[in-house]
């Protein structure tokens, strides 16, 4: 992987395309499990690997590749829903428990898939809980991340769990 | 039983990072209270659902085409900066060399120097012909980013600037100690250059 991100950022096309081809999966995972919209997942992948090629020489090789590209799809996708996200997130923050009332109507009555019912969580709540239990973030980094307090976040996450065990419930 | 689990107990006696004492405590408050154990075996069922959750999706449509394109553009307008910059550069290094040199020798107009400037433009002409080059050769290749109209229009006067400028330089080669057809080429090279920059910026965006 560092070899092929050394060539990239020799200019060399080849091991870019590479690069795109290894990851482009878990880029637009994580783009389409934050917003729940194929079309903007689609484009956020773009801006991705566009803001990748074009910061690629910043990368010092401190941290892995995986942990710099997936802290980058994070930042392009939370600055493109910067606005919209703050405000959902200081609704449901103002009122924790207003977090459920705000939720999707989820079909109870069916068993449903698991991104399905990720995608059914108020946007705050979606957003901490792709970050934490599925990306592996902590709250630290991810109040940092959103700009809310760590217990905002671990309180986002209770209520995103919970919801999710009554919805999957079989 | 009115006090139920917390969802950090439940959490940590799932995860099993809870200490011995908790996981105890909790442990027996599972077997007293029906509730909070059908919460943990929802818990554990998710935490079992999310393990199996792909970490990796193909996007419906690859979007490589799109991002290759971008960045091609962006390495024109990169190169379009660097040009830019470089023979704005070496043409005003080329105008400092001129107007430094007619000050040191004369304040007075170019046609009222001596040969002196006009010998000083002939020695500098070739770098700043070559900065207008440059700048023309990324405008060629980049003038897809830059509206039919205004190509045109560039074109059209870029063809009277060339036009003026193998005139002026026709005539001086003819009248080789005439001032005034010197300043006549420094101005229209002026042009070029200006006129060049312009059609640069306006492709490189900026």
């Amino acid at each position: 992987m560092e070899e092929l991100v050394h060539r990239a950022q020799q200019g060399d096309d080849g091991a870019f395309e590479r690069l795109y081809r290894e990851h482009v999966g878990r880029v637009y995972a994580l783009c389409l499990r934050l917003t729940t919209d194929a079309r903007a997942a689609e484009e956020l992948t773009q801006d991705v690997f566009i803001r990748v090629w074009t910061r690629l020489g910043s990368f010092r090789g401190d941290a892995a590749f995986t942990t710099w590209l997936h802290r980058l799809t994070v930042n392009v996708v939370l600055h493109q829903k910067r606005s919209a996200l703050r405000r959902e997130l200081r609704v449901v923050t103002e009122d924790p428990e207003v977090l459920e009332e705000m939720s999707p109507a989820a079909p109870a009555e069916r068993a449903m898939d698991i991104d399905d019912a990720i995608a059914g969580l108020p946007p705050g709540a979606r957003t901490v809980f792709v970050l934490h239990d599925i990306e592996g973030y902590r709250h630290e980094e991810i109040a940092e991340l959103l700009g809310i307090a760590a217990g905002t976040s671990k309180a986002h996450l209770f209520r995103a769990r919970r919801q999710l065990r009554r919805v999957l419930e079989p | 039983m009115t006090d139920h689990l917390h969802e950090t107990e439940m959490a940590a006696y799932i995860d099993e990072s809870a200490s011995d004492a908790v996981r105890s405590t909790v442990a027996a408050h599972l077997a007293a209270c029906p509730m909070c154990a059908a919460e943990v075996r929802r818990a554990v069922s998710l935490a079992a659902r999310l393990s199996s959750v792909p970490r990796s999706i193909d996007p419906p449509r690859d979007p490589w085409p799109e991002i290759r394109g971008e960045i091609q553009r962006e390495r024109r307008r990169r190169a379009a900066r660097w040009t830019m910059g470089s023979a704005l550069l070496a043409a005003a290094a080329v105008l400092l060399v001129m107007s430094v040199g007619r000050q040191a020798r004369n304040p007075a107009p170019i046609a009222a120097q001596g040969s002196g400037a006009l010998a000083e433009w002939r020695r500098v002409e070739p770098a700043y012909e070559r900065s207008e080059s440059e700048m023309a050769g990324t405008i060629a290749q980049g003038k897809t980013e830059l509206t039919p109209t205004t190509v045109a229009a560039v074109q059209k006067s870029l063809a009277t600037i060339d036009s003026a400028i193998a005139e002026a330089r026709a005539a001086l080669d003819r009248d080789p100690s005439n001032e005034a057809l010197a300043r006549l080429l420094v101005s229209a090279h002026e042009r070029k250059v200006d006129l060049l920059a312009r059609a640069t910026r306006a492709m490189s965006g900026t």
